[in-house]
């Protein structure tokens, strides 16, 4: 049985201008110990879906209104505030993309590492919370942990600080981890270290992960199955090896073709695949395919007609009338 | 000659305290950097946050006042001209931001934003008419619609923003842009056709560049030449071709390992860099990168390795590599 299994999930926002659904019944699921990549651009969905799956989506204005959050076989959905707070950070964790901000300035690390175990665990004694948080801070190799607790936020580099967030969202053993581009912010040296920290700590706690980037490269290196998202609804997805060696969605294949390689073989001035126009506003969504203008596959039908979800032989799935993919 | 030649260029931002506001330290952004670009020609300047790329180009462009060092662009030497003196330069030398959101006055319309450097280096002398026209072939370089002229930044994207920034650092008919991250807030396939829109004013225009960026793959795939920047130092130099075979110094080796590659089958043994970059305040002594090389000997802690030729283009600052 999957962990986390989400249906239909539809979340929208109430705005001057109307409401907008920034979430168009989005379906999918995570097995237990998988890691799953959600990529796509800003504005896709992908920051909301992880926020919908908390719970933590501002209301108003924004509500769900459609859908089902199945976790550990019971709906997310349909739980009291109180079920909530106590899955939160304890069975469900999340990591937020800017280390600088998520971290309470005003408190020391080691008051921040211990509430979450205050909260979730309260049968451990001070000095039992105080050696799970050394041994946490250990766990994400942060050099002289022991004072390094004793510290602010503020005299911790970035990629500490990220470190800080992996260790208090994994003090719990949760089974699910979702992270919300966790190294866009850092230093792709610092990003590597993260990311092999990650895949570490998975092995060792066997943490589910849900790991949203727009960083094909990250998804590439650490997921097993990613899934593309683009503007509210899920286009495609799959498992890594497949996405990577025969996408079959034309917004897959262009975001893929739109980043600049290293290779031995460069021209000068030539010219990268981009993708024309810009991301149509979720104001007005377009009817039918929603990347239709932006397509040089489109034909009449995809003008009206709004296409499904398609599965292929070898466990992929496409939402797009024209596949460009070897079949 | 020459487009632009620096020669140990050295810019450090004192740090002051206590109650009579003394310098008790520095930091040592960067630390004697020769550069040297020729017309029509893209050099990129790569490294981490805080190895003190920025600074460098900001301070060429003289809105930083340069420590020590020499500023030659066009064969004047500009590193100790005054502000006024600089006006003529800077019709010349021009600089587009990184953030499309910050470095657009809110309140101007395009149209006012972009006639002001024309009106300014009076290169166009007419009326309203002529200057609108100019500026409605400005926006047609950059790709954006005659439309646009009376909008206000908050009423486009981030990709169309940069646009406005590129067009308004092109006209002045410049023969340098300097970009500090220009497509560094932006999504990859906006990054691509901002990328391609600089391509084609190099074909066109022959504008020089110096591409300022902390992404190694778009720094490879837009210059011919990279330099890569370690604490204030350039540590290596060498044609974007070479990149992929060549880069010898470990720091460029280093980053090279750091970039996801996006091909799942491909299992890499990475080699990991340790800790973090360390302070600009306190250099380490001998070489700056002796803290977290993996190869480093008894002899990096003491000195300081310089600039040395490799090959035909090559330079690289370090004791160990041959």
């Amino acid at each position: 049985m999957s962990l986390l299994q989400v249906k239909d999930l539809v979340t929208e926002f109430k705005t001057d201008q109307g409401v907008v659904r920034a979430l168009r019944g989005i379906s999918f699921d995570i097995k237990a110990g998988e890691t799953v990549g959600l990529v796509g651009e800003s504005g896709c969905g992908k920051s909301v879906s992880a926020r919908s799956i908390m719970r933590l989506i501002p209301n108003p204005p924004g509500k769900i209104s459609e859908g089902e959050i199945i976790f550990d076989g019971k709906d997310v959905l349909k739980m009291s505030e109180k079920e909530m707070r106590a899955i939160r950070g304890n069975k469900i964790s999340m990591i937020f993309q800017d280390p600088m901000t998520s971290l309470n300035p005003v408190l020391r690390i080691d008051y921040q590492l211990e509430e979450v175990l205050a909260l979730h665990q309260p049968n451990l004694s001070k000095a039992e919370r105080r050696q799970v948080a050394l041994d946490m801070m250990k766990k994400v190799k942060i050099p002289s942990p022991e004072q390094r607790l004793r510290e602010y936020p503020h005299q911790l580099s970035g990629g500490m600080r990220q470190r800080v967030m992996i260790a208090i969202a994994l003090a719990c053993r949760p089974t699910l981890l979702l992270a919300d581009e966790p190294t866009t912010a850092l230093d792709v040296t610092v990003q590597a270290q993260i990311l092999n920290l990650m895949a570490e700590l998975r092995e060792d706690i066997g943490t589910a992960i849900l790991l949203i980037t727009h960083d094909l490269g990250v998804v590439a290196e650490v997921c097993d199955r990613v899934m593309v998202m683009y503007l509210g609804e899920v286009v495609e997805s799959g498992p890594v090896e497949q996405i990577f060696a025969n996408p079959q969605h034309p917004y897959t294949i262009s975001l893929m073709k739109s980043i600049p390689k290293i290779t031995a073989s460069r021209k000068s001035g030539e010219r990268l695949d981009t993708i024309r126009g810009v991301v149509p506003s979720l104001h007005n969504v377009p009817k039918g395919c929603s990347f239709r203008e932006r397509c040089d596959f489109a034909k009449e039908v995809c003008d009206t007609d709004h296409p499904e979800l398609k599965e292929t032989t070898n466990g992929t799935c496409y939402r797009c009338f024209f596949p460009q993919g070897q079949s | 000659m020459s487009l632009l030649e620096v020669k140990g260029l050295v810019k450090k931002f004192p740090i002051r305290k206590g109650f009579f506001n003394r310098v008790v330290a520095h930091v040592n952004a960067v630390n004697g950097v020769d550069l040297r670009i020729e017309e029509g020609e893209k050099v990129g300047l790569v490294g981490e946050s805080g190895c003190g790329k920025s600074t460098l180009g900001k301070t060429i462009a003289r809105l930083w006042e340069p420590t020590d060092g020499e500023i030659v662009f066009k064969g004047n030497n500009i590193s100790s001209k005054s502000m006024s003196e600089m006006k003529p330069h800077r019709k010349e030398l021009q600089i587009v931001f990184q953030d499309p959101y910050g470095s657009l006055n809110p309140k101007l319309t395009v149209f006012q934003t972009l006639a002001e450097p024309l009106k300014l280096h009076k290169i166009v002398t007419g009326g309203r008419d002529e200057l609108r026209k100019a500026v409605e072939k400005l926006l047609d370089t950059v790709g954006m619609p005659a439309g646009a002229i009376d909008k206000y930044p908050h009423e486009f994207s981030g990709g169309q923003r940069q646009r406005v920034g590129v067009a308004r650092a092109i006209a002045t008919n410049p023969d340098l842009v300097i970009a500090d991250e220009p497509v560094s807030a932006l999504d990859v396939s906006v990054q691509a056709q901002i990328l391609n829109l600089l391509d084609d004013l190099v074909d066109e225009q022959g504008v020089a560049f110096l591409f300022i960026s902390h992404d190694l793959k778009v720094v490879h795939h837009f210059c011919d030449r990279i330099m890569v920047m370690y604490l204030g130092f350039v540590v290596e130099t060498l044609p974007s071709d070479e990149l992929h075979e060549k880069a010898s110094h470990p720091y460029t080796k280093a980053l090279l390992d750091a970039i996801p590659v996006d091909n799942p089958l491909e299992k890499r043994k990475r080699n990991l860099l340790e800790g973090d970059v360390p302070s600009p305040i306190n250099l380490p002594s001998g070489c700056p990168f002796h803290t977290r090389c993996p190869i480093a000997e008894d002899r990096c802690k003491q000195e300081r390795p310089v600039l040395r030729k490799l090959a035909d283009g090559h330079e690289v600052a370090c004791h160990l590599v041959d």
